[in-house]
């Protein structure tokens, strides 16, 4: 039981640590940190799986189109 | 009743969700959406987006489908989990759940498995995919594109791994149903028509680099590396060519891949793109890469949809514009992925030496939700096709798709999560023994960066200039 109790709290601290890596990049790290104002100020979801999840692939699409086809 | 199997409910279960969604997003509000735009699109300046955000299309029944299914995921946050939550996802959750019971139910029933110990189950399941959903909209996880079904597989696995699964949860570990039932609205969103969207160079940069890079990794992972499981190897060849997660599956699915071995793709492909989506662009900004090449170089290597977006849109909007219109073409190509490798391995693969299989045999060993998947995608492809472009936009895509697609997230996210409860540590350990899967991604996908970018320079600057020059 305190074995499973410490394993737990491993795993949320683990998780609390990357989280904390990663806003440790995205704040000192200028490619980091560009990219990741990018994805916040453009609404986009880096972890889309498929072209109907992203609004910005949909409309992408339709912009390409149109371009080429004037 | 006959005889009902995963692969046959999980195609009932797909139309019904479907036929809901055509329903509501599609037939209730045709008639006054296609003759408002028809009256709409004849003015000079018409532009769909604009449109679509002065006019509201749904109505009661379309808004109450979209915010249950959407409400019930936990909102975005920072530091604080429990803002995520509110009064709103609480009555979205429970609706969405009772509609899930009953769903799964018919499901269950139709299967002759016991119903009355499933709905406990699906709770606890269903409650781990809410908290999958929490720490994928947390604002630094999903800066980097670590997604619900990363963590549905990684808390299933810790609670299995520290206390061991709950007997009451048994019932409801129906990994093969929930992946089934999401592949068949997954068919839906497999739009043919778009795979011209920008012209021969998209066809030859994805439809032709792309099998080759899976034809040889899988050679690779068999004749070099002697790769043991033949299902193993191709799951991670076709997430790491095609289009990571959403490919992992379906070819898992269709070569009836072990629940460890996709869970291994699925990890090594949202590592790698978390990766790539940071280095690629840093990389083609080093070196002074054109944006419409950089972008399609973007587009036909990175694996998820989203990670493609948030790299381009580093470059700029070109870059953006082409790196996700490559990889809109590369995906439709999963159709094409699950029917080959589910033929292959009926033909192929599962067989005794020296045995002829002929087309019954074929018939019989078809996993047939392949059939559903199609038959999914042929109704909408046509569908597109028929309507008005405008109205096809408004209703099928901004409509029944929308609300389709994040059916079917849910519906992957509960299948990850079952997997992840089922698993454990050390068969998943054994699956890298000697690096195997590790050195076949990272050759596959060498190569997938080497060939994608010399087609793409052919195809963008040699063959078709005209068609970079107007982008």
């Amino acid at each position: 039981m305190k074995i499973d109790a410490l394993k737990t709290l491993g795993f949320i601290a683990a998780l609390i640590m990357l989280q904390q890596l990663i806003a440790f990049g995205n704040n000192n790290f200028p490619h980091l940190q560009e990219q990741s104002s990018i994805i916040e100020s453009n609404d986009i979801d880096p972890s889309a799986l498929f072209y109907m999840e992203s609004r910005l692939a949909l409309s992408a699409e339709k912009t390409v189109r149109k371009l080429i086809n004037e | 009743m006959g005889n009902w199997t995963e692969d046959t409910t999980a195609i009932l279960l797909g139309f019904v969700i479907i036929l809901l969604a055509l329903a509501a997003f599609l037939l209730a509000p045709y008639s006054r959406v296609d003759s408002a735009l028809l009256s709409a699109q004849t003015s000079s300046d018409f532009s769909i987006a604009a449109w679509s955000a002065d006019n509201d299309t749904g109505n009661a029944l379309t808004a109450f489908l979209s915010e249950t299914v959407n409400g019930a995921r936990p909102a975005r946050w920072s530091v604080n989990p429990l803002s995520a939550f509110s009064t709103h996802f609480f009555i979205a959750t429970l609706l969405f759940l009772i509609a899930l019971c009953v769903l799964f139910a018919v499901g269950m029933v139709l299967m002759k498995k016991p119903i009355a110990v499933f709905f406990s189950g699906f709770v606890f399941i269903f409650a781990l995919g809410i908290l999958a959903y929490l720490l994928a909209n947390q604002t630094e996880f999903r800066s980097m594109g670590l997604g619900y079904a990363l963590w549905a597989i990684l808390l299933g696995l810790v609670i299995t791994n520290i206390f061991g699964i709950p007997e009451f949860v048994r019932p409801a570990l129906q990994p093969e149903l929930y992946i089934k039932t999401g592949l068949v609205l997954l068919g839906a969103e497999v739009l043919f028509g778009k795979v011209m969207a920008i012209g021969l160079p998209g066809i030859f940069v994805a439809w032709i680099v792309t099998p080759i890079v899976l034809i040889s990794t899988f050679w690779f992972g068999q004749k070099v590396l002697k790769i043991g499981s033949k299902t193993l190897n191709i799951t991670i060849s076709a997430d790491m060519s095609v289009c990571g997660v959403s490919a992992a599956i379906a070819t898992a699915a269709a070569c009836k891949a072990t629940k460890e071995e996709l869970t291994t793709a699925v990890g090594l492909s949202m590592i790698f793109t978390s990766i790539m989506m940071v280095a690629l662009p840093a990389l083609i900004n080093a070196v002074g890469m054109p944006e419409v090449l950089g972008g399609a170089w973007i587009g036909g290597t990175i694996d998820a949809t989203g990670a493609v977006v948030a790299a381009g849109a580093f470059l700029g909007d070109t870059a953006l514009n082409v790196a996700a219109t490559i990889k809109m073409i590369q995906n439709i190509l999963i159709g094409v992925l699950a029917f080959g490798v589910a033929v292959y391995w009926a033909t192929k693969v599962d067989k005794d030496a020296g045995q002829t299989v002929g087309a019954s045999e074929i018939w019989l060993r078809l996993p047939k939700f392949v059939l559903g998947f199609l038959g999914a995608s042929i109704l909408f492809s046509l569908l597109y096709e028929s309507l008005n472009p405008n109205t096809a936009i408004v209703l099928v895509e901004n409509g029944v798709l929308d609300f389709t697609s994040d059916m079917r997230g849910w519906l992957f996210c509960l299948a990850f999560a079952s997997i992840g409860l089922s698993g454990n540590f050390r068969e998943l350990k054994s699956q890298f023994h000697g690096g195997k899967p590790l050195i076949l991604y990272v050759c596959g996908q060498t190569l997938n960066l080497s060939l994608t970018l010399l087609m793409a320079w052919l195809m963008f600057y040699k063959v078709f200039p005209e068609i970079t020059n107007s982008l």
